[in-house]
């Protein structure tokens, strides 16, 4: 829902279950602390230290005058980025409030030699309207576990309190000034601005008094220009603070700026190598039932296989419940004499290979000696997902060798499962005794973020999700909301962009204090060919479109590369209906490039035409764990004018999405998601089309299997 | 009709307030909201047991709360691990794996032995030891011999990467005794193993049956996290 962020609430669920967990005893090495911009620094200036990789942290900071909350992501082991929401008493802005969006990044450039110090290089509000808008060099030196010290340069912001000449400008002139204000609507990357104008040193130490307790004083060279304005008192570039570490998730912070504010902050971190919740605990599986050795001289008896069907069914009975006890889903047997073909549903497993080695486990029990080929195809909503093809006898020696998954890995196939028995190409019936109808109620938090007035807006009520399928591959789906209480409503709507129709801006006028029909679909999906995947939709796919979308992947289950396109023929929908549509019709499609470059990182290319009839294309980059966190950037450039486009300039954001296991330790298919934009405009708005194909089989396609292998033994 | 309105509005109330409460439908966590599953992950951390402290420690050995064998006389094996406290007791899980048994718990936590009990896995217990080779150490032990071993110790971490501890041991005979478990005396051999390796001074202790390969009590290191596990075979 790129118009109303859903599941959402990160920052809080963060930090309700976090809070909660008590630090381990063991004593701490002295790690990147995060300032009150919720990067690696100490109050407001910056060290040139990392957090562990894949981190991701959230900060929220109060100072009188200043509100800012951060959240901060470690992408490589060197490079750190942030988006930041603030709000400013700066003079401008409603009631002289500035609310803003800034991007960070802070590359860690060298580490620590023998006589050498670590170096950062550091960009500061990078992208947008900037009123924080500086950039920074800084060394730190660790002289002992408890003492480290900091020395910087900077520019722009950081250059305002005992500002020199630009050390640049004897490479060129162009260095003594730093151009103000910022390009056309704001939004872009400044690159005419950076290490320009004048530049002015910091400094700052820190030291560890205890385990948990770091004190630290700083020489700050921002003088607070546009908030002295406002009333804000300087008195000493002195900057006086301590630092707290509640828990092993939860830092907490205070500070004095200048002599004479005060601040606070606080920080949850959740590092995915080492979440607080420890390893996930699992229940232990039945182990690998081991076949007696075959008669002397031959091979195991197929003479079963005459009555294979009856065999199947028997055997469906049998292993169901104890694959539900596993938290899986027998969707049907076929056998064959020295080969079963398996579907089966994962309900409870965050990493699908563990559902992979659980289901093979229980497969064991029940299998005739005669099949040695283990064929795993995983459903995903209806569609097969992959085809894995393990060998029995392998399950058997490996089941506790110390090489086991690697060995496994090595002779397990990854292949298309089209072809195998039970596989349908237009059509996969529905198991025996599936219940055709499904439904739940329960409560639903919806927000929107970082409206003019009021930084999140949210509804809260109850929503219904009702399913009735026809075959696994085809069903009505709908999701009815009611809203008890909410204020999303209440958002700014503006006038929408000159010379295109008005797509997204207008987005809060379809929350409602009347019931509201989110979904309502008739929902297709086949497999045409080998490889390929298609996906038809009909109805009212979103909150604000219904209409058509039809949609062909081409995904080979063991390949980096998957392509595919879409296209929708959508009408815009009555805000003020329950199922009607307005006078605007759209075409908007597009084609997809999506690349596995390996250890989690992807990469996704859409270029198309936007819901606005803008034509461009998107680019998302994706950072995603084994356990299902992931954390990936967004963004869109369109023939629409800059100018045409308003504030931002383009669409752009961040997604972030967190497994509930990463927050128990206990298995869970349950995620929370969102997408932050910076801001909603009609420009780069693409349709919310539920059930597409890529991330559909995704948790199949090998690469991510192979990201998560480790878990096919566990 | 204010009446009638006023009444179907509790009535409505009610219904809300029990759908908010617990949510409902035939498929429970079909497109699950947020609030839910906040629900659902702190009705997890809360369903977590306390580390029950029933163990009655006996000379020299950790020994077992007899509550647990609940007078049973089937083949069982105390079970205790020391960094949490827990105790249990464990059945064989299924058929034999080969030369490893597999024991369980009711809770579905296990423990697999290769050849007289030498642990090469545990599950359920969450920094579980993985995967394991512990070959030469079960040899000598079996064998009664002293003697060097290699042990590999596989660890999943949270992102199920495996990270591997190489342990270099010592083994040697340092006595016979005579152990009383569960009121049947059973003479044994008494074995240590040294082992060091990845920053780790560990010894495991061995009792091994006098007669045959039975590992009839032991003590031995799981991994950085769990510490030590004690065990103790029962009524076979």
């Amino acid at each position: 829902m790129p118009h109303r962020t859903r599941h959402a609430l990160l920052g809080l669920a963060m930090a309700a279950l976090t809070a909660a967990q008590p630090a381990a005893a063991q004593p701490r090495l002295p790690q990147a602390g995060l300032s009150a911009y919720g990067m690696p620094g100490l109050i407001d200036m910056p060290t040139a230290t990392a957090l562990p990789d894949g981190t991701l942290a959230f900060t929220g900071q109060v100072m009188p005058g200043t509100w800012r909350g951060t959240f901060a992501f470690q992408a490589l082991p060197r490079v750190t980025v942030s988006f930041r929401y603030a709000a400013a008493r700066i003079g401008f802005g409603a009631g002289g409030v500035n609310h803003d969006r800034s991007f960070d990044l802070h590359w860690l450039v060298m580490e620590q030699g023998e006589y050498l110090p670590a170096v950062a290089v550091g960009l500061r509000d990078f992208i947008g309207t900037g009123i924080y808008s500086s950039e920074y060099i800084v060394a730190t030196r660790t002289f002992s576990p408890r003492l480290r010290a900091s020395l910087g340069i900077g520019w722009g912001r950081m250059a305002t309190h005992g500002s020199f000449t630009n050390p640049l400008a004897v490479i060129s002139d162009r260095f003594r000034t730093r151009p103000g204000g910022f390009t056309g609507t704001g939004g872009q990357v400044e690159f005419g601005r950076f290490f320009r104008g004048p530049a002015a040193l910091f400094a700052g130490v820190e030291y560890q008094a205890t385990d948990r307790l770091t004190v630290m004083a700083e020489y700050s060279s921002d003088a607070y220009v546009l908030e002295t304005g406002q009333g804000m008192r300087y008195r000493t570039p002195l900057n006086l603070g301590f630092r707290y570490q509640w828990s092993d998730a939860t830092t907490v912070s205070g500070y004095m700026v200048h002599g004479s504010n005060i601040g606070i902050a606080a920080s949850f971190a959740l590092n995915p190598a080492r979440p607080s919740s420890g390893p996930v605990r699992i229940t232990a599986p039945a182990p690998v039932r081991l076949r007696p050795a075959p008669p002397t001289g031959g091979d195991y008896s197929t003479a079963w296989a005459e009555g294979r069907a009856a065999m199947g069914a028997r055997l469906q009975t049998a292993l169901a419940p104890a694959m539900e006890a596993e938290g899986l889903r027998l969707d049907g047997i076929e056998l064959e004499p020295q080969r079963a073909v398996v579907r089966f549903t994962n309900q409870r497993h965050e990493v699908l290979p563990r559902a992979l080695g659980r289901t093979a486990r229980v497969l064991t029990y029940g299998l005739p000696e005669s099949v040695e080929e283990i064929v795993l195809i995983p459903m995903h909503n209806g569609v097969p997902g992959a085809a894995v093809v393990m060998q029995r006898s392998d399950l058997e020696r490996l089941q506790y060798d110390p090489d086991g998954s690697a060995q496994l890995l090595a002779s397990t196939r990854f292949a298309d499962p089209l072809g195998f028995a039970g596989v349908g190409r237009a059509w996969q019936p529905l198991p025996a005794g599936r219940q055709r109808f499904q439904w739940s109620v329960g409560p639903y938090l919806d927000l929107s973020y970082f409206d003019p007035t009021s930084p999140v807006r949210a509804d809260f009520g109850l929503r219904a999700h009702l399913r009735y399928a026809f075959a696994e591959n085809l069903s009505v789906n709908a999701v009815l909301s009611q809203r008890l209480f909410g204020n999303i409503d209440g958002g700014v709507t503006t006038a929408g962009t000159p010379g295109y129709p008005q797509v997204r801006t207008h987005a809060a006028l379809y929350s409602s204090s009347g019931p509201v029909v989110d979904r309502l679909t008739l929902d297709y999906t086949m497999r045409p060919a080998r490889n390929l995947y298609a996906r038809l939709t009909l109805g009212w796919m979103e909150r604000m479109y219904a209409g058509v979308s039809a949609e062909v992947l081409w995904s080979p289950a063991d390949s980096r590369l998957a392509l595919g396109a879409e296209l929708n023929y959508v009408a815009q929908r009555d805000p003020d209906a329950i199922l009607g549509v307005n006078d605007l019709r759209r075409v908007t499609g597009h084609v997809s490039a999506y690349y596995d470059f390996g250890h989690g990182f992807l990469g996704q290319v859409d270029v198309g035409q936007y819901l606005a009839g803008d034509i461009g294309a998107t680019v998302r980059l994706e950072r995603a764990f084994a356990n299902g966190i992931r954390v990936g950037a967004f963004a869109t450039l369109t023939d629409m004018p800059f100018a045409v486009f308003g504030e931002g300039s383009f669409d752009k954001g961040i997604t972030i999405t967190i497994p509930a296991t990463a927050l128990t330790g206990r298995p869970s298919t349950t995620t929370f998601g969102t997408t932050i934009r910076s801001l909603t405009r009609d420009g780069g708005a693409m349709l919310s089309v539920p059930g597409r194909l890529y991330p559909t089989i995704q948790d199949s396609r090998a690469q991510t299997l192979r990201l998560g292998w480790g878990a096919v033994l566990q | 009709m204010t009446g009638w309105k006023n009444a179907g509005r509790r009535w409505g109330v009610a219904v809300v307030a029990l759908a908010l409460l617990a949510g409902c439908g035939n498929t429970p966590g079909m497109g699950t909201g947020l609030l839910a599953s906040v629900a659902e992950v702190r009705a997890i951390r809360a369903a977590q047991p306390e580390q029950a402290q029933r163990l009655q420690p006996t000379a020299g050995f950790p020994g077992l709360d007899p509550a647990l064998l609940g007078g049973r006389t089937d083949p069982m094996m105390g079970a205790y691990v020391e960094s949490s406290g827990a105790v249990a007791g464990l059945i064989p899980a299924g058929p034999r794996g080969g030369a490893v048994a597999t024991w369980m718990t009711a809770d579905n936590i296990s423990v697999s032995l290769l050849g007289g009990g030498v642990v090469v896995g545990t599950r359920g217990l969450g920094a579980d030891l993985h995967l394991a080779d512990v070959s030469q150490t079960a040899a000598l032990v079996a064998a009664g011999r002293a003697g060097t071993a290699e042990r590999r110790h596989v660890y999943l971490d949270p992102l199920y990467r495996e990270t591997e501890v190489r342990l270099s041991c010592t083994l040697a005979p340092t006595g016979a005794e005579v152990l009383v478990l569960n009121g049947q005396r059973r003479p044994v051999q008494r074995f240590q193993e040294h082992c060091s390796g990845g920053g780790h001074q560990v010894t495991n202790t061995y009792w091994r049956d006098a007669r045959g390969p039975t590992i009839r009590q032991s003590s031995q290191w799981l991994g950085p996290e769990l510490g030590m596990i004690h065990l103790q075979r029962l009524n076979d």
